[in-house]
């Protein structure tokens, strides 16, 4: 099945960073992500989106391989991203189970004041996604989930 | 995911020597920490000034070591690289641990104090 043309991305002008096609497991994550930062540094994108970049990045395909692509490690993830001239344009796409209601979860920060038994150890994920991209949108189509972002410099609340 | 644990006086520091710590990893460092920490003394410093890569399965791992050292013992976290402290800004739970600009602060601090 061929790449889909990014929602995004319709400038010419834009450079094609990363374009691979991976399992769905940790250790193929790590290489995906190993790969993707020296393709950006190598194209001299800025090093804070680089590092943003990793960080959403690694939740996000770390949401496939644990939730989408739960118990199917010969499940498939392409990362296609693009250097525009708004920062790095991404698109996740996997074959696993869609998202629920194919909705994007919310990302919400838990509350902290608890004891220390209670305190959150998941769930941080998506709050970090949400509150580093911009333009965060999911599509459900022909059995792949589609996630697509931007990360932007003027985007980050702690640079 | 090697973990190194050396005892300075009553404080145990426990240095993470693998530059991430990552949903590949996440469960083992946890498995690793509460052995080394396991009837250790009560206070127990990470050292995470090796670790250039943190997701939230990693911060996940952190939380879950500090759990189960239980109420009577603490962790402690020193020598944050730059992304690590981020990540922990950002989900606030830089507000929940002791953190440390280094070891050698974190053993001060509680020279000083005692």
């Amino acid at each position: 099945m061929p790449l889909e043309p990014l929602k995004f991305s319709t400038d010419a002008a834009d450079i094609i960073l990363t374009r691979i096609r991976f399992r769905a497991n940790p250790m193929a994550v790590r290489s995906a992500l190993e790969y993707a930062r020296q393709s950006w540094h190598g194209a001299g994108v800025d090093p804070g989106i680089c590092s943003t970049g990793e960080q959403v990045l690694a939740e996000v395909l770390n949401n496939v391989v644990e939730h989408a692509q739960a118990g199917r490690p010969e499940g498939q993830i392409e990362l296609d991203t693009r250097l525009g001239n708004d920062g790095v344009i991404c698109a996740v796409r996997d074959d696993g189970a869609e998202m629920p209601d194919q909705q994007l979860p919310l990302g919400k920060l838990h509350d902290l004041t608890m004891t220390l038994n209670d305190l959150p150890e998941g769930g941080f994920g998506w709050y970090i996604i949400h509150t580093l991209t911009k333009d965060l949108c999911y599509e459900r189509k022909n059995g792949w989930n589609r996630l697509e972002f931007r990360i932007t410099q003027d985007h980050d609340p702690l640079p | 995911m090697h973990l190194d644990s050396e005892l300075y006086g009553n404080v145990l520091v426990v240095t993470a020597c693998d530059p991430r710590i990552d949903a590949a990893v996440a469960v083992q460092f946890k498995d690793k920490l509460r052995e080394l920490a396991e009837g250790g003394p009560e206070r127990v410093i990470l050292d995470l000034s090796k670790v250039d890569f943190l997701d939230s399965s990693g911060l996940g791992a952190v939380v879950a070591s500090m759990k189960l050292l239980g109420v009577e013992r603490n962790l402690e976290l020193a020598g944050l690289t730059p992304t690590v402290a981020k990540v922990f800004r950002l989900t606030r739970m830089d507000t929940i641990f002791t953190i440390h600009t280094s070891i050698a602060q974190a053993i001060d601090s509680y020279a000083n104090a005692s």
